[in-house]
């Protein structure tokens, strides 16, 4: 019979552990799993999709998966976070691929207000919207790697799990994603605010 | 994998990588309660609890002194087996003819039918 986690308890628990109390009943668990997994989830869906009610219909949608998957769950097999993002990242891929074609790198739009003066006010909300703006024109199995491996922080064996592949997979995508970037945000050294 | 050099005029990517990180797109209180109700509405039931029926008063101390119900079901199992063999025991071991059959008895034929003929042959 095991006990529901206390709040200091399941604050210190790793990912696992709070699934299989889940699994077991405890609610208080499957909360804290909300609270750690949620705006991690959303965050990756948001700059995957560039719409921010299609990332939490597939976060939401990868949450009920996860409960689904919390009975049979076994500690030590997969890392949670890594199961999440997979799970996310197939469904924003599957999202992707039934819209229209996105408009090519060139046709990427500025960021809102960049006459000199605001440009010298640029914050770093301002900065992290032109990027994403620009990620969004990259591929998708560009812009999976770049984010994860430069926002979202998973080292590059974490990645490789993620999206199926291997690690020098991993490190090309990346670089090329990197790269295609680079090329979009050309010329807007200044305008960003590092000039 | 080398590092090519950044094209001119583009920005430093690993600053824009930090400043995306520090301000990532944030989980509103109503996104993040629905995904709370989710779980709770998908979380499984716990495991039924296991309840000792406590035994009270003297039967219960001999109940408990026996070994509990199950021993107690046991001892009533044999005691009544017991009585019915008791009962039963007669009909099995003797032939019809000993009960109710007056000055019924015996004979060595009974036992031993091929007796007579051998006797007669000699």
């Amino acid at each position: 019979m095991t006990r529901p986690l206390t709040s200091d308890q399941a604050g210190a628990a790793p990912d696992a552990a709070l699934l299989v109390a889940y699994g077991n009943g405890d609610r208080a668990a499957g909360r804290e799993l909300v609270a750690r997994l949620g705006p991690r989830a959303l965050g990756y869906a948001t700059r995957m999709l560039g719409d921010r009610a299609e990332a939490e219909d597939v976060v939401q949608e990868a949450m009920l998966r996860l409960w689904k998957q919390a009975p049979a769950w076994r500690q030590g097999e997969a890392q949670v976070g890594t199961w999440l993002y997979r799970v996310v990242s197939n469904l924003c891929i599957d999202r992707i691929r039934a819209r229209r074609p996105g408009p090519p790198l060139d046709q990427v739009p500025d960021p809102a207000d960049a006459t000199p003066a605001a440009v010298d006010r640029l914050a770093d909300r301002d900065r992290a919207q032109a990027l994403e703006t620009a990620l969004l024109a990259l591929p998708e199995r560009q812009r999976q790697a770049v984010v994860l491996r430069h926002l979202e922080g998973l080292s590059n064996s974490e990645i490789a799990e993620v999206m199926d592949i291997n690690v020098a997979a991993v490190e090309s995508l990346t670089a090329r994603g990197k790269r295609a970037l680079a090329r979009a945000l050309s010329g807007r050294r200044e305008e960003l605010g590092y000039g | 994998m080398a590092e090519r050099p950044p094209p001119p005029g583009a920005p430093d990517l690993e600053a824009l990588f930090g400043a995306a990180r520090r301000s990532p797109p944030a989980a509103s209180d109503a996104f993040l309660a629905r995904l709370a109700a989710d779980a709770d509405a998908a979380c499984p039931a716990p495991p039924a609890r296991r309840t000792r029926r406590i035994l009270r008063g003297r039967l219960g101390v001999l109940v408990a002194a026996i070994g509990g119900w199950p021993a107690v079901a046991g001892l009533a199992s044999a005691a009544v087996a017991g009585l019915w063999i008791g009962m039963a025991a007669p009909d099995l071991v003797l032939p019809p003819s000993v009960d109710g059959a007056a000055g019924a008895g015996f004979d060595l034929v009974d036992l031993m039918p091929g007796l007579g003929d051998l006797a007669v042959e000699g």
